[in-house]
């Protein structure tokens, strides 16, 4: 299809989203009751003032064991499982097809049982499926195992096949033309969908609502393959499917990674995968295109993956930045706090989402600014030996594990509380009644997980979050300023920083839960 | 190969493990259960202050007493407990604390719907009557 045409399409598909958004905003407002109960306890004092004091100790423990010469962060020890021939099956493309039938006909159903199921959304399995499982358990194995999604993606799978088909049809060998996605554009777009899907998630009052989350994900839907068929089915996934980017930063946190160990495998991928050190590491179009003996399956250590990237673009950064800020205005508008300045607030502002609109806008750029003020609190440090932008990209990835602690801290009870419910749903998916698997009577088991259990996991997660953020910059610092002296300067602003993110995150989890009407 | 960076991964790995575990080992309770009986009285579809956050420790048997001016429907989320109350007779709420966490208890005003789902529909009828009285917080031992 040429390219002309290939844009004509891409418009059309664009106009049906858009229209269905206009008829979602125009449509009548529900009241909705808010869903995911959350019955977590506020951590104690005790523990609170404990979490606080190891994190700045420990920090300065780490600084002083491990702050030596520069390290290669690619020198790191791996260990292959498909190296045998007994264990190379694992990668066999068939294996997964299984996967991804299952990964398409969930999507399907969650988009169904949305439209024509039952609309209250406990009864629903659209709400529990995207809300809780897809989106909390997203990050958790994202981060926790590896970066799965890249295998799971409906979007990528279904035009995958659409491709297939295409092949078939034409009888053509399935090369197309595409635009040339423009660097500069970085990865903008996904920045963009990753905003207005924080905004749903948080802000939008019909979030919960099943006929919502169908149409939600129709216009994300067609957003998505208008990308595709315009620049390309990888090119699209690395710069503007936003749950792509978002799981591949996570996924660097992983311990495990795919890697092609031949990088000519990558001269057919259009989405330019090889790093500055000629490395492929991460690219699932490369890793099912090279031979058993060009690729690897790894099992390495935590977060090293945040360190073997290249320096993060100006957008990747921005990116960084508006998932931290988003995941803790998340937690930060469930404290007594938000709900006092909601309530000031909406004596002018009578409309709770325009105030928690304006409380994400706040956050996003606090953090922007905050940040980029230390960034430039270590360029002086340093004495300017590295300009405030390239600081700030240089040293985001650090971030990353503060960010992911405290997100896997706050909901790690809420997933194992809340997402029991897909057990009846997965019988009865639409709330018709069925029982197909015979799970359509379970109930809830709230005791399922202790509260000191709880507060001993999320204190223990965000002190070690805390400590791999520290060791991690000071890594980066050693790399980037080849003068000691100068790298130990630039870690004490890094070092304030990465303390006051833990401090937040701390106090947070210490805070008695209110629920405050910042959506509708 | 194994290298003196992979020796300061090792001893990282371990450092964390360890913090891990001495946490995770922090001590248990061998206190016992105890009785905990809490009367509510509910004016004017609100509760006396001291009575908004009722305490109580995990495995105590807990007992409600709910007083009210007029016709509620009292519901214990979470363990999902409810009770009609009325003028003339109390409702009584009796179990054991098994789960920690910090539970709302509501009242629902409108009685006429019997089939309504507790606090899990979307009717604008029915959300717009129940009332967050207050929390029942269950601590761990």
């Amino acid at each position: 299809m040429r390219i002309i045409a290939r844009r004509r399409v891409a418009l059309v598909i664009l106009g049906v989203p858009l229209t269905i958004l206009l008829a979602t905003l125009y449509s009548t407002p529900a009241y909705a009751h808010g869903f995911g109960a959350r019955y977590d306890l506020p951590l104690p004092l005790w523990l609170y003032i404990f979490a606080a004091g190891a994190a700045v100790v420990l920090s300065f423990v780490v600084m002083t064991l491990f702050i030596r010469g520069g390290t290669n962060p690619y020198d790191y020890p791996r260990f292959n499982i498909i190296h045998s021939r007994f264990t190379k099956i694992l990668a066999h493309p068939f294996l997964v097809l299984p996967i991804k039938f299952v990964s398409v006909s969930v999507f399907v159903i969650v988009i169904a049982a949305g439209s024509i199921g039952d609309q209250t959304p406990n009864d629903n399995f659209a709400p529990t499926w995207v809300w809780v499982i897809w989106w909390i358990g997203l990050a958790y194995i994202s981060a926790l195992v590896g970066n799965i999604w890249i295998i799971v993606n409906p979007w990528r799978i279904i035009f995958g096949w659409g491709e297939a088909l295409y092949q078939i049809i034409t009888r053509t060998d399935g090369h197309r033309e595409h635009v040339k996605y423009p660097k500069e554009l970085g990865h903008w777009p996904a920045i963009l969908l990753f905003i207005a899907f924080s905004w749903a998630e948080l802000i939008y009052r019909d979030s919960a609502d099943p006929v919502r989350i169908a149409q939600m994900v129709l216009v994300y839907s067609m957003i998505t393959w208008a990308g595709m068929l315009v620049f390309g089915k990888e090119n699209w996934v690395r710069h503007g499917e936003c749950f792509s980017v978002f799981s591949s930063l996570l996924g660097r946190f992983a311990p495990t990674e795919i890697r092609v160990t031949d990088t000519l495998v990558c001269l057919k991928c259009n989405a330019e995968c090889a790093d500055l050190e000629d490395t492929c590491i991460g690219c699932w179009d490369c890793f099912t295109r090279a031979q058993s003996h060009q690729k690897e399956f790894n099992i390495r250590p935590f977060a090293i993956g945040l360190l073997n990237s290249p320096d993060a673009s100006t957008s990747t950064m921005f990116f960084v930045l508006i998932i931290l800020a988003s995941v803790t205005f998340d937690g930060f508008t469930s404290t007594p706090a938000w709900s006092e300045i909601a309530i000031t607030l909406f004596s002018v502002i009578t409309i709770p989402s325009i105030i928690g609109s304006l409380g994400l806008g706040a956050f996003v750029l606090l953090f922007i600014g905050i940040y980029l003020g230390f960034s430039g609190l270590i360029s002086i440090a340093t004495g300017h030996r590295m300009s405030v932008f390239n600081t700030s990209r240089v040293f985001v990835y650090s971030l990353i594990p503060i960010a992911l602690a405290y997100h896997l801290a706050h909901y790690f009870s809420f997933l194992l509380i809340q997402g029991q419910l897909i057990i009846p749903l997965a019988s009865d998916p639409f709330g018709f009644g069925w029982n197909i698997l015979n799970t359509a009577d379970y109930k809830i088991n709230i005791s399922i997980v202790n509260a000191k259990f709880v507060w001993i996991t999320a204190v223990a997660t965000i002190i070690i979050g805390h400590i791999l953020a520290v060791y991690l910059a000071h890594v980066v610092a050693m790399k980037k300023l080849t003068q000691r002296h100068d790298a130990i300067r630039s870690q004490y602003p890094m070092l304030v920083l990465m303390v006051g993110y833990t401090m937040i995150s701390l106090w947070i989890l210490a805070q008695p839960i209110v629920e405050t009407g910042t959506r509708g | 190969m194994w290298n003196i960076h992979n020796t300061r991964l090792a001893r990282f790995h371990l450092l964390l493990l360890s913090i891990s575990l001495f946490l995770i080992f922090c001590g248990c309770s061998n206190e016992a259960p105890e009785n905990q009986v809490f009367e509510l009285l509910i004016r004017d579809q609100s509760v006396l202050e001291e009575n908004q956050i009722l305490t109580v420790r995990q495995n105590d048997i807990v007992t409600i007493v709910v007083k009210a001016d007029e016709r509620l429907r009292f519901h214990l989320h979470g363990y999902d407990i409810e009770e009609i109350t009325l003028p003339t007779k109390p409702a009584t709420l009796k179990f054991t604390a098994g789960a920690t966490g910090s539970f709302p208890f509501t009242a629902h005003v409108d009685l006429a719907d019997d089939d309504h789902d507790h606090g899990h529909s979307n009717s604008e009828k029915h959300l717009r009557e129940e009332i967050e009285l207050g929390r029942l917080e269950v601590q761990p031992r």
